[in-house]
């Protein structure tokens, strides 16, 4: 389920982006007429040169000008861009025929719109400008996955070679022949300005141009430092993780040895009120006696259980449950425990003190998930199930997200503030004794735990299906 | 195999959009002209309309022209019939621009039929016609040739660029016409033969 949210999520992304590229195409398409009023303040700049005298007027226009065309040349490439990388193109094809399927379509989508609103555009430069943002398009974008990043730096590009079509200098290589441009030109050499116009195009060409390539070399290295870093933090966190295993482990080890020694006293124990219980005179102390020997027992039984923690035993549910219910927190006000169990469970085969601590843990976590209502209702349920027993838990809790359920048996997540510790320790449990744990959930409805445990027979039934199978 | 041809069809078709998207590609004209530095005597007189055919700003530097050699004229980009009645003589300054026709809110057709009128008001009032080409190179120049046959044809002389994509038409035209024709090399040196049209 949360796969399938996880897929819809991606194909509305990219549907998103699809409709942004077009949206942005049509943009550009509709640039001459969006912007026709800021292209006339261009022609008035031009005249008021020549009027003036004074070629400052013809330097502003070109700056508008270009400031102009270049943005419709970044929205149209852009625009193209970003359909091209996400119809599926990008892995079909290869980088080279990538961007030459991307020129082919940025040209044409220049010239329909020079043809439909008779407004002229530079094919030289824009092509020129156009080869360079597509090799820094495959560099950047192959690096750093970042849309906003490659306007940035194509932005710069296409600036950059707007200014060589005012500079009378390189009209012989058939640049600036555009209606604006040429006369941004003649008008300059009218004035006498030709050297000027030359100087302020390479004046802003050659700076534009090396912070396009510096920009596109900072983000490329940034990305590559934010790659190292994530690196190193993943890495630091496995060898954290490891640590934090390693003295677990030793703690365990530590604490099983306290455990097993724990065994000797009980003996002694056992052995003397057994010498007690021979010589106890009235039944009080006999009494008193016998339930020293149970408590004995049941400590012993937990010491075996923490001990051998692959031993099972087989057990009545109905003592499974009781063990559990001795243990359940029901002091507390705030919190309704209601407890159906069914009559004649079958006989379970587990280790009852891992599975009774399993079973706790989801408990608690039902205990203490955040509720909206006045009170927390708890539901314990216990069923007969097919090839076994379902221990079924529902509390009235705000409930988890779809998309986070998938979370929760990862070790250290947790919505509540907990550890996060006890589902992963509980499903470990259950597993390790033949069970299965289902957790269902939706957002503002609670949350339904079920936990099977499988019966004598149906282990029996494995073992011997598995002993046939060695034969 | 597949996707070598596809790489080859796209070669094929990007470069095939770069000929199309830069064509017209001008010739120069190689054939040696012989033309007039300046007009041996005058040929227009004064009161002066300086028009546009196409709403460049080109008109702006004729007018500009004619204001430093002080010529009585009257600069009217759009003028129309009624605004040449009383003069004597009319400059054309030919060079299209799409955007200067829509700053002025019309379209090629309505422009060609304004100089139209014009040439037919200046040849009924008997009126110097001087026809003053500065663009040559700009991309659309198929518009700028059908402006210089319409004007090309009734005019008593031509100013032009040496060198532009129009020199072809412009020689064509003055052999034709057997108009005299003068070829500058820089925009600032029309002034010499546009002054001795009048002085």
């Amino acid at each position: 389920m949360t796969t399938v949210q996880v897929n819809k999520n991606e194909i509305i992304y990219q549907k998103a982006i699809i409709a942004g590229g077009i949206l942005l195409i049509i943009i550009g398409l509709m640039f001459p007429v969006l912007f026709q009023s800021h292209m006339f303040d261009i022609i008035i700049k031009i005249r008021e040169a020549i009027i003036t005298g004074d070629s400052g007027h013809l330097i502003l226009a070109s700056a508008l000008l270009n400031g102009l065309y270049s943005i419709q040349s970044t929205v149209l490439y852009f625009g193209t861009m970003l359909i091209v990388f996400q119809t599926g193109l990008r892995v079909r094809l290869k980088s080279f025929d990538m961007i030459l399927l991307s020129s082919i379509s940025i040209i044409l989508l220049h010239w329909m719109d020079s043809l439909v609103f008779e407004i002229s555009w530079e094919p030289v430069s824009t092509l020129l400008a156009l080869i360079i943002s597509l090799f820094l398009f495959d560099k950047l974008f192959g690096e750093t996955n970042s849309f906003v990043q490659v306007f940035i730096v194509s932005i710069q590009v296409f600036f950059a070679f707007q200014w060589l079509n005012i500079m009378p200098y390189f009209s012989l290589y058939r640049f600036g022949k555009g209606d604006i441009p040429y006369s941004v030109k003649i008008s300059g050499i009218y004035l006498n300005a030709e050297a000027v116009l030359n100087f302020t195009g390479f004046a802003f060409f050659v700076p534009f141009i090396i912070s396009a390539f510096v920009t596109a070399t900072l983000f490329i290295s940034y990305s590559q430092n934010i790659h190292m870093m994530k690196e190193n933090y993943r890495k630091e966190n496995e060898i954290r993780d490891m640590r934090i295993e390693a003295m677990e482990n030793r703690m365990y080890q530590e604490v099983h040895s306290l455990v097993h020694d724990l065994k000797t006293p009980l003996v002694t124990i056992r052995g003397l009120n057994s010498l007690f219980f021979c010589e106890s005179v009235n039944n009080k102390q006999k009494e008193y006696c016998e339930r020293i020997e149970n408590s004995v027992t049941k400590m012993s039984e937990m010491i075996s259980g923490f001990l051998y923690e692959y031993s099972r035993q087989k057990i009545k549910a109905e003592d499974l449950i009781n063990y559990i219910r001795a243990q359940l927190p029901l002091e507390d006000e705030k919190v309704k425990f209601s407890i159906n169990i069914e009559q004649g469970l079958r006989d379970i085969y587990i280790n009852k003190i891992r599975i009774a601590r399993a079973v706790i843990n989801v408990l608690e976590n039902a205990i203490v998930a955040p509720c909206e209502c006045p009170y927390k209702l708890i539901g314990f349920d216990v069923k007969s199930a097919d090839r076994g027993i379902n221990i079924i838990i529902r509390d009235n809790g705000v409930g988890i997200e779809e998309a986070n359920l998938i979370k929760i048996w990862d070790v250290g997540y947790s919505t509540n503030n907990t550890s996060g510790l006890g589902l992963p320790f509980a499903k470990r449990i259950i597993e390790d004794n033949a069970g299965t744990i289902d957790i269902m959930s939706q957002k503002g409805s609670g949350t339904t735990v079920t936990i099977f445990l499988p019966s004598v027979e149906c282990i029996e039934d494995f073992r011997r299906s598995d002993t046939v199978d060695n034969k | 195999m597949k996707l070598n041809i596809f790489r080859f069809a796209l070669l094929i078709l990007l470069i095939l959009l770069i000929v199309l998207v830069n064509w017209p590609f001008t010739e120069k004209s190689e054939v040696k002209v012989f033309t007039l530095p300046g007009l041996p005597r005058p040929i227009a007189k004064v009161p002066v309309v300086i028009t546009s055919a196409g709403q460049s700003t080109d008109t702006y530097i004729v007018n500009d022209i004619s204001n430093q050699l002080m010529i009585r004229s009257f600069f009217m980009p759009q003028a129309d019939d009624l605004d040449i009645e009383d003069m004597k003589t009319i400059v054309f300054t030919v060079g299209y621009s799409s955007l200067g026709v829509k700053l002025q809110g019309i379209s090629f057709e309505d422009e060609k039929k304004r100089i139209e009128k014009l040439i037919n008001m200046a040849k009924d009032n008997d009126m110097t016609i001087i026809t003053v080409v500065i663009g040559g190179e700009r991309s659309n120049d198929d518009k700028n040739e059908e402006l210089l046959r319409i004007i090309g044809a009734n005019t008593d002389y031509i100013i032009g660029l040496k060198g532009s994509g129009n020199e072809k038409i412009l020689v064509d035209l003055a052999e034709k016409g057997d108009i005299p024709l003068t070829l500058v090399s820089k925009v600032s040196d029309i002034a010499e033969p546009f002054a001795s049209a009048f002085r």
